[in-house]
């Protein structure tokens, strides 16, 4: 094999949110793998917010879609399985998939939160050869975690992304330098990473059609017709790429929010509703081993009218009390008793958790208070969220833990891979 | 309006006034000096309307009048000018001063002087009298610990709490605190506590108080605190709000008690802090029997480690410090000698003089790695 200037993976969970909904339910002893048959990921199609999140394979000859309302995938296929989203259960996955793979090679970067690159450049010699290794790994997450991965070997974030998208599901595919005008050039144009909906019909405009013709096309042309985007996906189309593996530019800030099937209109369930989500802000938080310093609510009124507030804190926190307390004040501030259909809470100016100068004003049961939130954050990683909960919610209706796993954290379609 | 003046004596004067004149406002008129000539006084002011400069001397009066004019080109103007005499005149109802030294003649163009803001005058019920130099040691060895940040604006304000018989001035970042307490001759009645911006005590140590041997008269009135000195009046907006009550936060003992030399202490800290590498930029102190030891390093660059000849008293510690907080607190000491008090590996260190350990003392809280 040639000597190659860097050898990045990008590993790819393949229908996510599916993959992961069916690993458990068969290590809760189902019988049913529901991966083998018709089934989606969706909200509560009788709440407001039922569209299809994820889908099996063999929803493919129904041609259901990503995004579709659960409404109109019932129509295209009756007996189409649905399950609601379990943000906590893709948290653990994901987390379990980034320890295993820390065993490889120290440079990792978290792309989302079912896709990873790592950087493999020289551990050939403490774990073999690549292909081999991404099989091990990619035959490993199968056998442990119980979901499948795609693995794409290059010399670069971009081509490495492309080869994990080749064809799906479990499986090892590289796209080298060489292998670019067989395996890359042939594709329709808007495969290539960063060629969005906007763009594709600009290109075909003038001929492009696949990614060899954007490779060959005269890159004066395409600066000029589509500014420095065309210089990007010029260059792409080449395999032009050389970001380093690593969690830079990293997350800004952490978010979490919630539509509600009812118009929210009194104060006490409002609270609840920004605990819960305060809740999974927190335990995030944490887990990224960073201190936010700025704490935002926003509300979306009834009439679909949005607003937000925020506040800067004397001293980064990441505890679950200082951060609800803040967001109430911040409510309180804010709300004037209109109804409200959604909630949300954001957590920004993200500081590392250590070293950290001690302040004269930090409070004095900082420690404990950390470690009741450590405690309770373990027990919800290791048997789910349910396994403890604020006894405000008992027989509320509202769920202890309540958010997404805030892919909009991660800097998902920008140029910077 | 007409007068004559010795170019160093008004170009000391303008000097001094201009660093009140606003640098950035929308009303242009802030950023002039106003000038009025009287009796036999010429009379300089400028404010941004948080701080002001009054600057009164002696002038040869042709004719009495007033004016207000733009302080960069005044001042950049006067400097330059030859020794000698200068002649300022405008005529009357106009707003165009000729000013003129030597065979130089300028024509500058002024503001109005009825749009300018009045002058607060001195004065209130509470004065209370200090040496110039005393209070310019309180305000170097306190002020640089005010918070630079506008999170919690009182924090940027040096507190001076006046009682019986004794000032106290205190300032704070929430990491840091500085304490000076000095005996107040005259006695007062209840406490008073003023909170000053750190700028304008900066201000005052800067262009105000420069004589070693004279005085300087503190009063207060309606929410302003006056500075003066004979011929300098500097006024200030008092910060609104509540101080910390630094007497809960002072400790009374410590743990362990590190006797050192200040200048070799902050030589140490020094050669340390070029190899720190954190957002805290900390140093770990090994203090034992033996002495105190410094430790940085920096990942992939180097590390240092150095003794210190120091007497120690108690248990032994580890603890780390922000170089930078060290530093700064040990630059604002002139004692030969101090202590290093600790009261425990999270809890505030105390830089004190071990001559007079009572008056002044700095507390820095440390840096700590476990996770929070």
């Amino acid at each position: 094999m040639p000597r190659r200037s860097r050898l990045i993976f990008h590993i790819d969970v393949n229908s996510a949110y599916l993959s992961w909904e069916a690993a458990d339910q068969l290590q809760h002893g189902a019988s049913l793998d529901i991966r083998t048959v018709p089934s989606v990921i969706g909200g509560d199609a009788e709440k407001r917010r039922g569209i299809v999140l994820a889908k099996s394979i063999p929803t493919k000859k129904y041609q259901i879609n990503t995004g579709d309302t659960l409404y109109s995938a019932r129509l295209k296929c009756p007996q189409l399985l649905i399950f609601p989203p379990r943000y906590d259960l893709y948290i653990r996955s994901s987390a379990a998939m980034l320890e295993l793979l820390g065993e490889y090679s120290p440079s990792i970067q978290r792309y989302s939160i079912d896709e990873v690159f790592m950087d493999y450049t020289k551990m050939e010699e403490h774990f073999g050869e690549p292909i081999r290794v991404a099989h091990h790994i990619k035959d490993k997450v199968k056998r442990e975690l119980g979901f499948t991965v795609n693995i794409g070997i290059a010399e670069n974030k971009l081509l490495a992304k492309m080869a994990s998208n080749f064809t799906k599901p479990d499986r090892v595919h590289t796209l080298f330098p060489e292998e670019i005008p067989t395996k890359l050039w042939p594709l329709p144009v808007e495969d290539l990473f960063m060629v969005g909906r906007a763009t594709v019909p600009k290109l075909h405009r003038i001929g492009i059609y696949t990614i060899g013709d954007l490779a060959h096309s005269d890159p004066k042309l395409l600066k000029k017709r589509l500014k420095s985007h065309g210089t990007l996906i010029w260059n792409y189309a080449n395999g032009k790429e050389n970001s380093p593996v690593g969690n830079i530019p990293g997350i800004k800030s952490i978010g979490n929010s919630s539509t509600i099937s009812f118009d929210v209109e009194d104060r006490k369930t409002a609270h609840m509703f920004l605990l819960s989500l305060t809740e999974m802000v927190a335990m995030r938080l944490r887990s990224s081993n960073y201190l936010a310093q700025v704490i935002g609510v926003s509300l979306k009124s009834q009439e679909f009218f949005s607003y937000s507030h925020q506040r800067r804190l004397y001293t980064p926190t990441d505890s679950t009390n200082k951060i609800y307390t803040t967001a109430l004040a911040l409510f309180g501030e804010m709300w004037q008793g209109e109804p409200l259909r959604a909630l949300g809470i954001r957590v920004g100016g993200l500081v590392d958790n250590t070293p950290r100068q001690l302040s004269l004003f930090d409070p004095g049961d900082l420690y404990r208070q950390r470690a009741l939130d450590t405690v309770v954050d373990k027990m919800r990683v290791k048997y789910g969220s349910n396994i403890i909960m604020r006894a405000v919610f008992l027989h509320s209706g509202i769920k202890p833990l309540t958010g997404g796993v805030g892919e909009e954290d991660y800097p998902l379609m920008s140029s910077i891979l | 309006m007409h007068f004559q003046l010795d170019k160093q004596k008004l170009s000391a004067a303008v000097q001094i006034v201009q660093r009140a004149a606003a640098t950035t406002t929308n009303k242009p008129i802030l950023a002039g000096i106003y000038l009025q000539a009287l009796g036999d006084k010429l009379i300089l002011r400028a404010t941004d309307l948080e701080i002001g400069i009054e600057y009164i001397l002696s002038a040869e009066v042709r004719e009495e009048g007033e004016i207000v004019l733009p302080a960069k080109y005044l001042t950049e103007m006067i400097r330059r000018f030859a020794p000698g005499q200068v002649d300022l005149k405008v005529e009357e109802g106009g707003y165009t001063a000729s000013i003129t030294a030597g065979r130089a003649s300028f024509e500058l163009l002024g503001f109005p002087p009825e749009d300018y803001p009045a002058q607060s005058p001195a004065g209130g019920e509470k004065t209370w009298t200090l040496p110039q130099a005393l209070l310019g040691e309180m305000i170097e060895m306190t002020a640089f610990a005010a918070s630079k940040d506008d999170m919690r604006p009182i924090l940027t304000g040096v507190l001076l709490s006046f009682r019986e018989d004794a000032l106290e001035m205190v300032a704070t970042d929430s990491h840091r605190l500085s304490f000076y307490c000095t005996p107040l001759e005259e006695k007062k009645g209840e406490e008073v506590r003023l909170v000053v911006p750190a700028k304008t005590l900066g201000e005052l140590l800067h262009s105000v108080l420069k004589e070693e041997e004279g005085t300087v008269t503190i009063s207060v009135d309606n929410g302003l605190i006056f500075f003066q000195v004979p011929g300098i009046t500097l006024t200030s907006r008092l910060l609104e709000g509540k101080f910390i009550d630094h007497r809960q936060i002072l400790p009374s003992g410590y743990q362990t008690r590190v006797r050192i030399n200040t200048g070799e202490f902050l030589a140490g800290v020094e050669r340390a802090a070029v190899l720190t590498h954190d957002r805290a930029s900390s140093i770990r102190m090994e203090i034992d029997a033996a002495g105190l030891k410094l430790f940085a390093n920096t990942p992939e660059v180097g590390q240092v480690e150095e003794e210190l000849q120091a007497l120690v008293e108690g248990e032994g510690v580890n603890i780390s410090f922000n170089s930078r907080y060290l530093i700064e607190a040990l630059k604002a000491f002139t004692k030969e000698e101090i202590y290093l008090d600790i009261t425990g590996a999270e809890s505030p260190g105390i830089i004190r003089p071990v001559l007079s350990a009572n008056d002044y003392l700095h507390l820095i809280m440390p840096v700590t790695t476990r996770a929070v």
